[in-house]
């Protein structure tokens, strides 16, 4: 958790880590979301696995443990935690990355009370889930990154659909994972830069 | 740090002046050789936190903290 020193209540904004856990990079970006005036939260999705080792090589078996809907219940729970911390405004975005971004969007499906919703290259929910979402969304995708972004089109079909407030960008000539500034192969300044400028712009207006 | 040091090193670490020219210079500012040795493990460690994203965090509160989630305790 981070959080500015000046300043009594901020809008709080959850930060879900790539397919790695909470490795330094991401508590980076959790600082960084501090700094722009947030109440930023990272949970580490692997604590019921005993955490985030320091040794990532063999991270993958630990995820796989995972039970995915108990997963999406606890970074649910992210949001009523910080609804109700006494540093918060009471207005809670999420977003992510990766892994993570396919966890945002399940965040924004489970949770009614989410405010925002910013998922980076992240899996779409089914067609089917995005009726329940509840929050604008912001959808960050890279321009080559197939896999995912096969997905795009029956997720927008069912947000248009049901009527959602939501921004789909695309950014053109990068990779999946191009805001992973620790991953020189993966990173792309120019795109991470105007999706972060873009990020922070939506969640200081969604979360006023 | 003085702006006219880290533009030598800056000058140094992408190669527009080779070693023995930046130690010169930084002598030149510093006041002395001694001095110019002195400063080089403040400018490394300092361009390695630029590199690598490492901030001064002092304006902010960061801590681990637990919330409970669907499996027990979450760490944050």
């Amino acid at each position: 958790m981070a959080m500015p020193k000046k300043g009594k209540k901020f809008p709080a904004v959850i930060v879900i880590h790539e397919n790695r856990g909470l490795v330094p990079h991401i508590q980076e970006v959790t600082r960084r979301m501090a700094r722009e005036g947030f109440l930023a939260l990272a949970p580490d999705a692997l604590s019921p696995v005993g955490g985030t080792p320091e040794d990532i090589s063999n991270v993958g078996q630990l995820f796989q443990k995972l039970v995915p809907e108990q997963t999406t219940k606890n970074f649910v729970a992210a949001v009523k935690y910080l609804e109700t911390n006494p540093k918060s405004t009471g207005k809670v975005g999420c977003t992510g990355f990766c892994w993570g971004g396919a966890m945002t969007n399940q965040v924004a499906v489970n949770s009614p009370d989410l405010d925002a919703a910013v998922p980076y290259y992240g899996s779409v929910p089914k067609p089917e889930d995005v009726a329940r979402i509840k929050a604008p969304v912001m959808a960050h995708y890279a321009g080559n990154d197939e896999r995912i972004n096969a997905g795009i089109p029956a997720f927008e079909e069912a947000l248009k659909k049901n009527n959602k407030e939501y921004q789909i960008f695309m950014y053109e000539g990068a990779g999946h994972a191009f805001n992973n500034d620790s991953n020189a192969e993966r990173y792309n300044e120019q795109a991470a830069k105007l999706a972060w400028g873009r990020t922070i712009a939506f969640f200081k207006d969604k979360l006023k | 740090m003085n702006k006219e040091i880290t533009n030598l090193y800056d000058d140094y670490r992408k190669g527009r002046t080779d070693r023995r020219e930046f130690l010169r210079k930084l002598a030149m500012v510093a006041g002395s050789s001694a001095a110019a040795v002195a400063l080089l493990p403040a400018l490394e460690d300092n361009s390695i936190r630029a590199a690598t994203g490492l901030q001064d965090n002092s304006d902010l509160v960061t801590e681990f903290i637990k919330y409970h989630g669907e499996t027990g305790d979450m760490r944050a």
